[in-house]
């Protein structure tokens, strides 16, 4: 089995970002970048996956800017097999991103799809159900743990899938090919050597464009404003726990006098 | 055109969400209709044709549905998109979150999340950034619209009306895809509130997450019927369970109060609670950037700010 495993590169978590002048897009050019959080989980996931023998290749695909290369680099050195850039100069839509992602699929002939269930700037956490809607696959959100699941009755291939919900987790049973997407519990991403870091800058990135796979990128959101969210809230310190009892007592947050 | 609301349900229960979904709903003035979708769930679409506003409910029964599947929901919502243009779900609820984005990809369009605000028939406010900023956004194309709103940042429907709306039952498909079969559901054996709708948070931060701070803030948060949340760093040590998780990585909570203990407040945090209308913060260090997020604050030691909490919620 093959597994694609995109790498969004998003900026360093680390990072707190502010609005740009004239309420602009935060300008991150140059802030430090680094692989989307949830999709370094996916990836490390998708890598167990193949040393367990349940896959033979996983393949890394990054969609953006040529800086991207980079991340693939870590993907590579995390153990992915292949490395796919597909170069467009901004990051993509998540309609778009799906487009190009299923083309990639296809044309990889992958039989699972393992990404993050989120993108930590924009947020959407859109692309992975899109993709899957795109694919007519069947789609495992918030995976938080991954099993094989033996054949079926009529002899299809299916994963079970962990998933988590409000209240604690479900368990699905997910035919192949289908699309996974990672929550916080799925893997701990391991720790990339330098030496594994030097042997993957000589390893290839294939480089593809939007018109080979045959999507062509368009916006389909534009940003009219961007604020600050609501400025910080300066504490009042309080000098003890009675103090702090009274102030909750006061706002009927703290249970009534008599009361156990 | 109409807008078309997906109502929570879990079983023949409709879930509170849902009248927060109308009542954002009505900002598009256009019909609203709701669909509840489920197995036995006539009782959720007679309550939701009492919430103001509602033109009609479409009743999907059917037990393809019972378990709230993406597969077959973004088809059913598919079949009935002619004649609906806007198709609205919240963020409390992990299955619209997975059902949505599968409908926009099944339209081909680009759908929101995290809608906090609706300006205009296009024109929408969500967070970026973990919350760092809020953007005011148009969608440019003019097809369908499919959000997932921020439940509590909008208006409940009332249930006064005296005349309940229609509730019309819907042949559903044959052809419904059911591919993904539930073989377990696990429930976390947690018997205090709800940590997305809790009127009462505490939250719970290294500084308290040894085995006596933690027995002691459980204890406070069942006395309060507070729900209880954590960091990310909390988690990620396994002191707590990840559902447990308040923060960019983990829910988002709106309570009228969240009592942090212990928590330095890492923005990765700060994003979850923003929403709170106030935020008493509890360490022992008066440097900590949660006191700049919180409205109270009170520099001690945590676990010993909650063996007093604890007396003195017990002798009043």
């Amino acid at each position: 089995m093959k597994i694609l495993a995109p790498v969004r590169q998003t900026v360093d978590h680390n990072v707190i970002v502010h609005p740009g002048p004239d309420g602009r897009m935060p300008d991150v050019a140059g802030a430090p970048r680094a692989i989307n959080p949830f999709d370094e989980i996916a990836l490390e996931a998708a890598l167990q996956l193949k040393e367990r023998g349940l896959a033979e290749v996983v393949v890394a695909v990054s969609i953006g800017p040529e800086a991207v290369e980079k991340t693939l680099r870590t993907a590579l050195a995390m153990g992915a097999d292949e490395a796919v850039l597909v170069e467009v100069p901004d990051f993509p839509e998540p309609p778009d991103a799906a487009a190009l992602l299923a083309a990639l699929a296809q044309r990889h002939e992958a039989r699972l799809v393992l990404m993050g269930k989120q993108e930590i700037d924009n947020d959407f956490g859109m692309t992975a159900q899109m993709l899957a809607a795109r694919l007519g696959w069947p789609q495992a959100m918030f995976a938080a743990a991954i099993e094989p699941a033996g054949e079926g009755s009529g002899g299809e291939e299916a994963l079970l899938v962990t998933c988590e919900r409000e209240t604690g987790t479900r368990t699905l049973r997910v035919p192949l090919p289908c699309v996974i997407a990672a929550d916080l519990r799925l893997a701990q991403p391991r720790f990339v050597s330098l030496a594994n870091m030097m042997k993957a800058k000589r390893k290839p990135v294939a480089r593809l464009s939007p018109q080979e796979l045959g999507v062509r990128p368009r916006r389909r959101l534009e940003v009219v404003a961007v604020e600050a969210a609501e400025q910080a809230r300066a504490a009042t310190m309080l000098e003890s726990i009675d103090e702090l009892v009274e102030v909750l007592r006061q706002r009927g947050l703290w249970p009534a006098g008599g009361e156990a | 055109m109409t807008v078309l609301v997906l109502a929570h349900v879990n079983g023949a229960r409709l879930l509170p969400g849902t009248a927060h979904l109308v009542g954002a709903a009505r900002a598009f003035d256009q019909p609203v209709h709701v669909l509840v979708a489920g197995e036995g769930a006539r009782e959720a679409a007679e309550r939701a044709a009492r919430l103001d506003g509602v033109e009609r409910v479409l009743l999907a029964d059917d037990t393809r549905l019972a378990q709230q599947l993406a597969e077959p929901m973004a088809v059913l919502l598919h079949s009935l998109g002619a004649g609906h243009d806007v198709f609205v779900g919240g963020m409390a609820s992990m299955a619209h979150r997975e059902i949505l984005p599968r409908l926009a990809g099944l339209l081909d369009v680009m759908g929101l999340s995290d809608v906090l605000a609706i300006e205009d028939a296009s024109t929408f406010r969500r967070p970026a950034y973990a919350g760092n900023v809020i953007t005011t956004v148009r969608l440019t194309d003019d097809g369908p619209r499919v959000l997932l709103l921020r439940e509590n940042a909008f208006e409940r429907a009332g249930e006064e009306r005296s005349q309940p709306a229609p509730v019309e039952e819907l042949a559903v498909p044959d052809d419904l895809p059911a591919p993904v079969k539930v073989l377990a559901e696990e429930r976390h054996d947690d018997t205090g509130p709800d940590l997305e709708s809790a009127r009462i948070v505490l939250g719970m931060g290294r500084g308290v997450s040894g085995e006596e701070s933690r027995e002691m803030l459980l204890e406070l948060a069942e006395r309060l019927n507070a729900a209880v949340a954590a960091t990310r760093m909390v988690v990620d040590d396994g002191l707590a369970p990840s559902e447990w998780q308040v923060g960019q990585t983990g829910k988002r909570i709106a309570p009228a109060l969240y009592m942090a203990f212990g928590i330095s407040g890492a923005h990765q945090h700060l994003a979850g609670i923003r929403d709170a209308e106030l935020i008493v913060a509890v360490n022992t260090d008066d440097q900590a950037p949660i006191f700049r997020a919180a409205d109270f604050g009170l520099v001690m030691d945590a676990a010993e700010a909650l063996r007093l909490l604890r007396e003195r919620s017990q002798t009043k």
